[in-house]
C-alpha cells in the first residue's frame, strides 16, 4: 500500500480546516484555496524555507482570522435580512394598525346603517390584504428570499391585529354607553338570550377579537407570500435586464 | 500607464473624487467616492494583478516580491479579499486552467474598475508625496521623486 507522502496529509489537514467556513464560501472557493495551499506547502516546506511548525503556526493563525471574518459576515447578513422583515412588518403593522381603530371607532360608534357597516367590513379585509402583500412585496424585494415576504406579512398582520384589538376594548369600555344604544348591538343582544347587553358586548369584543386574530395571521402569511412571490419575479427581471 | 489620461483622474486633496465605486474599504477612516483609501491586502492584489492575470499563489508570490518580504498574505486573507473585490467588480474570474504541472488553478483579472480603483489610490500616494516634498518632511529621501 501506498505511504502517504507529508504533502498530501498537510492536504488533508488543510481541507480539514476548510470545512470551518460557511458552506457557501467552501463551495466557491475552498477548491481553489486547497490548490493554493499546496503551491504554497511544495514552495516553502518541500523546499525546506521553512520548518512545518512555524509554516502551520502561520496557516493556521491565518485561517483562524479568516473563518471568524467569514462566519460574521454570515451572521451578519442573516440579521440584516431579519431588520428587513422587521422593518417592514413594524411599519405596515402599525399603519395598519392605525386604520383598524379607525374601523372600531366608526364601527361602534356611528350609527347603525347597513350600507356603511357592509362597505366598512369589506374595505378592512381588502386593506389588510393590501398592507399585508405590499410589507411581503417590498421585504422580497431588498433581500430576495421568499420567505422574508411571509415573515414581513405575518408580522404587519400580528402587529396590526395587536392594535386593533386594544383600541377595541378600549373603545368598548370607555363608550360603553354610546354602544349600548347601537341598533345592531341591541338587536343582536336579543337574539343571544343572555341577561345584560354589557355582558353581550364583552363577549361580542372577545369573538371579534378571535375572528381578526385568526384572519390577520391566515392574511398575513398568505398575502405576504403572494406580496413576496411578486416581488421575486420582479427582482428577477430586474436582474435579468 | 495610469496617467495616461491625466484629466480623468485628475484628484485635488481639497475636491472630491469622481471616479471608482463608491465603497468603503476602510471603516477607520472616512473615504472618498472612490472607495480609497484600499486596505493593504485590497491595494496590493490590485497591484499585483495589473501587470497580469493571476492564479492564487502568484498573488501571493507576487505581493511578498512586491513589499520585499514585508507582508505575507495568508491563504485565507487572500481569498477573503478575493470574494470582497469580485462582489465590489474590481476583480474578475478569469478562468481556469490546467497548467504545466497538471495542476487545475483558477485565475483572477483586473477590470476597468479595479483599475481605476488602483490609479486613484496611487494618484492619492503621489499627491501625498508631493505635499510631503512641499514641507520638507522626508528630507532623508536619497533622491529627490520626480513628479
Amino acid at each position: 500500500m501506498r505511504r502517504e507522502s507529508s504533502k498530501e496529509k498537510a492536504t488533508r489537514l488543510y481541507a480539514f480546516l476548510l470545512t470551518l467556513y460557511p458552506q457557501g464560501y467552501k463551495y466557491a472557493f475552498g477548491p481553489q484555496m486547497v490548490q493554493t495551499f499546496k503551491d504554497y506547502y511544495a514552495d516553502v516546506v518541500e523546499s525546506g524555507q521553512q520548518a512545518e511548525v512555524p509554516f502551520w503556526f502561520g496557516v493556521v493563525s491565518d485561517e483562524v482570522r479568516g473563518i471568524l471574518r467569514e462566519q460574521l459576515a454570515v451572521l451578519k447578513e442573516s440579521t440584516s435580512m431579519n431588520n428587513v422583515w422587521i422593518k417592514q412588518g413594524i411599519l405596515f403593522g402599525i399603519l395598519l394598525g392605525i386604520i383598524h381603530i379607525g374601523y372600531n371607532l366608526i364601527n361602534n360608534l356611528a350609527p347603525a346603517n347597513l350600507t356603511l357597516n357592509s362597505l366598512l367590513n369589506n374595505s378592512i379585509l381588502l386593506i389588510v390584504a393590501i398592507f399585508t402583500s405590499v410589507a411581503g412585496y417590498i421585504a422580497v424585494r431588498k433581500t430576495g428570499q421568499l420567505k422574508m415576504g411571509t415573515y414581513a406579512g405575518l408580522c404587519t398582520g400580528l402587529l396590526s391585529i395587536g392594535i386593533g384589538i386594544s383600541a377595541l376594548f378600549l373603545i368598548t369600555f370607555a363608550f360603553m354607553s354610546i354602544i349600548r344604544q347601537n341598533a345592531f348591538m341591541i338587536f343582536d343582544f336579543h337574539r343571544s338570550g343572555l341577561s345584560s347587553i354589557d355582558e353581550f358586548i364583552i363577549q361580542d369584543a372577545v369573538g371579534a377579537t378571535i375572528v381578526g386574530i385568526t384572519f390577520s395571521l391566515l392574511a398575513g402569511g398568505i398575502c405576504g407570500t403572494f406580496g413576496g412571490y411578486l416581488g421575486k419575479i420582479v427582482k428577477g427581471r430586474e436582474n435579468d435586464e | 500607464m495610469f496617467q495616461e489620461h491625466p484629466e480623468k483622474v485628475k484628484i485635488s486633496l481639497f475636491c472630491p473624487l469622481t471616479i471608482g465605486p463608491p465603497r468603503t474599504y476602510n471603516c477607520s477612516m472616512k473615504t472618498e467616492e472612490d472607495g480609497t483609501p484600499l486596505t493593504p491586502a485590497v491595494f496590493y492584489i490590485l497591484l499585483s494583478l495589473a501587470i497580469g492575470e493571476k492564479h492564487g499563489y502568484e498573488i501571493m508570490k507576487q505581493v511578498k516580491q512586491d513589499t520585499q518580504g514585508k507582508i505575507t498574505m495568508g491563504n485565507g486573507t487572500l481569498y477573503g479579499s478575493i470574494k470582497r473585490m469580485l462582489t465590489d467588480g474590481l476583480i474578475e474570474d478569469g478562468g481556469e486552467r490546467v497548467d504545466p504541472d497538471k495542476e487545475r488553478r483558477k485565475y483572477y483579472r483586473l477590470t476597468e474598475r479595479g483599475r481605476q480603483t488602483l490609479g486613484a489610490e496611487m494618484q492619492r500616494y503621489v499627491e501625498t508625496v508631493r505635499l510631503m516634498q512641499e514641507r520638507q518632511l522626508i528630507p532623508r529621501l536619497s533622491g529627490q521623486v520626480n513628479l
